[in-house]
């Protein structure tokens, strides 16, 4: 694989709280493009793996790079700045300013000088977000669960990423509006931007990805196309609790 | 009554600018700054070094000394708050109030106990009708409402203010979203600096210097970023405006020296029964 078509590479990555490892040597790689979902239960490390490769945890010991350069030294914006953009799981707008702050926010200290301008973003970014066209002069704060994870992704697309990372994007939703925002998922990796994400809802996830990755107990157990996991009963039956 | 009324937006309007100043330091580094009275003093005795020991007029000593109280607080962040930036709000209170105490006696220690005033003419009030407006109350009124509109502009129309109100609402989104807290911080102190040694000239040239004078001033500060919502900072201006025209308004069934029993009883009614202030709407946090 060269350097070129490398999104995101995590390379035996150790990592946790307080010196106390939770994940225990990790390894996978996001191909340019690619869409890659990590499922596993409740517990697995998956938030902590999403925080490591985004970088807002340092590392214990192993490398993480971005777009063939190592990063593992580096902090969350100076990550983001590098064309990785990260959408929490939870308080992932600014509550008390509106909509377009948010985006507005999302682009301004992220964006390469001389690159596409806010408005030239804005845009575009409006048109795989029809939705929130109409939202934005609201306060974020005032929006329902649904609008605000799309209004934190929107504002994650502005500065044009070349990766984009989603923490449990369902987390809190009704079913319906999480079949919606992967609706809004697929048509963002048709945009061509490279997807990881985490989800405990592994039909919604697996459905919206290439490749899955099974997470047990900080460990990688199974690196598949996301089809396959989807198709085997056991897998599914052993590490993700039937659901 | 129309004279108190007035007397009473004057208060106020010296009570805004530390209560804003308190109130962007809050919602940036959650805790309040219990220093902001020292600050205040020392701002009124740097200007008044440049004013009264080197002789220059009073607009440019204030512009230095404002400059220069906004290096001391940015230096004492740097000492004193920035080792302690992960800890509860409660451990940083209690390092403000000795950073208060120790500024107090810095201060004690060079200009000595004795009041002191700036060096400005004396002149006649002016006068409309009944009203009676002194020159002291006019530069109030002007120095402060100019501060008040850029600190506004600068909060809802620059790039820095976003960078404040996003830091303000979620740190942790703010550093995803690549805006350094830490320079975040400086700015917010060198505006808080800036604005607090406006506020000391204006409180000497009401009243005079002493190192006693932002003291004085603490709790009426705290009270008025309180009653307006102390996370929302242009509505701590609207509650130091209250809180003036009532402490003046109180003088008509009190004696004048009664006043703090008012800020007193505003501040502790309002903790009871709204403690997120008056003018604030409950800060969304869900």
């Amino acid at each position: 694989m060269s350097a070129d078509d490398t999104g995101l590479v995590l390379h035996d990555v150790h990592a946790g709280y307080g010196g106390q490892p939770i994940l225990h040597g990790v390894s996978l790689s996001v191909r340019k493009g690619e869409r890659k979902v990590v499922i596993g239960p409740n517990g697995s490390g998956k938030s902590t793996l999403m925080k490591t490769a985004v970088g807002l945890l340092r590392p214990l010991s192993g490398q993480i790079l971005l777009n063939g350069r190592d990063v593992t030294a580096l902090g969350a914006s100076e990550r983001a700045r590098r064309g990785l953009t990260y959408v929490p799981q939870e308080a992932n707008v600014f509550r008390n300013m509106s909509v377009l702050e948010n985006l507005r926010i999302g682009h301004e200290f992220i964006a390469p000088r001389g690159g596409p301008s806010f408005e030239q973003r804005l845009a575009e970014v409006l048109a795989l977000f029809p939705e929130i066209r109409p939202k934005l002069g609201t306060m974020a704060g005032h929006l329902s669960g649904g609008q605000r994870q799309m209004v934190a992704m929107a504002a994650a697309l502005m500065p044009g990423p070349t990766v984009l990372a989603l923490d449990e994007p369902s987390a809190g939703l009704s079913p319906r509006n999480a079949e919606m925002l992967f609706g809004i998922i697929h048509r963002i990796a048709d945009s061509g931007v490279t997807l990881l994400l985490i989800e405990q809802n592994t039909r919604l996830g697996l459905g919206a990805a290439d490749n899955g990755v099974v997470l047990v107990a900080g460990q990688v157990r199974l690196a598949a196309p996301a089809a396959d996991i989807l198709a085997d009963e056991d897998i599914r039956r052993l590490y993700l609790g039937g659901t | 009554m129309p004279q108190l009324l007035l007397n009473g937006v004057v208060t106020g309007l010296l009570l805004s600018l530390p209560a804003l100043a308190l109130s962007l330091s809050f919602g940036v580094l959650r805790f309040a700054n219990y220093a902001i009275g020292s600050y205040l003093t020392c701002g009124a005795y740097l200007v008044y070094l440049f004013n009264v020991m080197f002789g220059w007029p009073l607009w440019l000593a204030a512009t230095f000394g404002a400059f220069a109280l906004a290096a001391l607080v940015v230096a004492v962040d740097w000492l004193a708050y920035r080792p302690l930036r992960n800890r509860s709000g409660v451990t940083l209170l209690v390092a403000s109030m000795g950073v208060a105490i120790a500024l107090e006696n810095v201060v004690r220690l060079f200009a000595g106990n004795s009041p002191r005033s700036f060096d400005v003419p004396v002149a006649r009030p002016l006068r409309f009708g009944d009203l009676r407006l002194n020159y002291e109350q006019l530069t109030i009124l002007i120095t402060v409402l100019a501060a008040l509109a850029v600190v506004w502009i600068v909060f809802r129309l620059t790039r820095l203010g976003r960078a404040m109100r996003a830091v303000a609402d979620n740190p942790d989104l703010a550093a995803v979203r690549g805006i350094s807290r830490g320079r975040v911080v400086v700015s917010v102190w060198i505006i808080c600096g800036v604005l607090t040694a406006l506020a000391g000239v204006l409180v000497g040239l009401d009243t005079n210097i002493e190192p006693q004078m932002g003291w004085n001033y603490l709790l009426p500060v705290f009270t008025a970023a309180i009653l307006g919502g102390i996370a929302s900072p242009m509505a701590a201006v609207a509650g130091a405006l209250t809180l003036g025209i009532a402490e003046e308004l109180a003088t008509l069934v009190m004696p004048p020296h009664y006043r703090m029993i008012v800020a007193f009883l505003i501040m502790a009614t309002l903790l009871l029964v709204r403690p997120w202030g008056l003018f604030g709407t409950r800060w969304v946090t869900r």
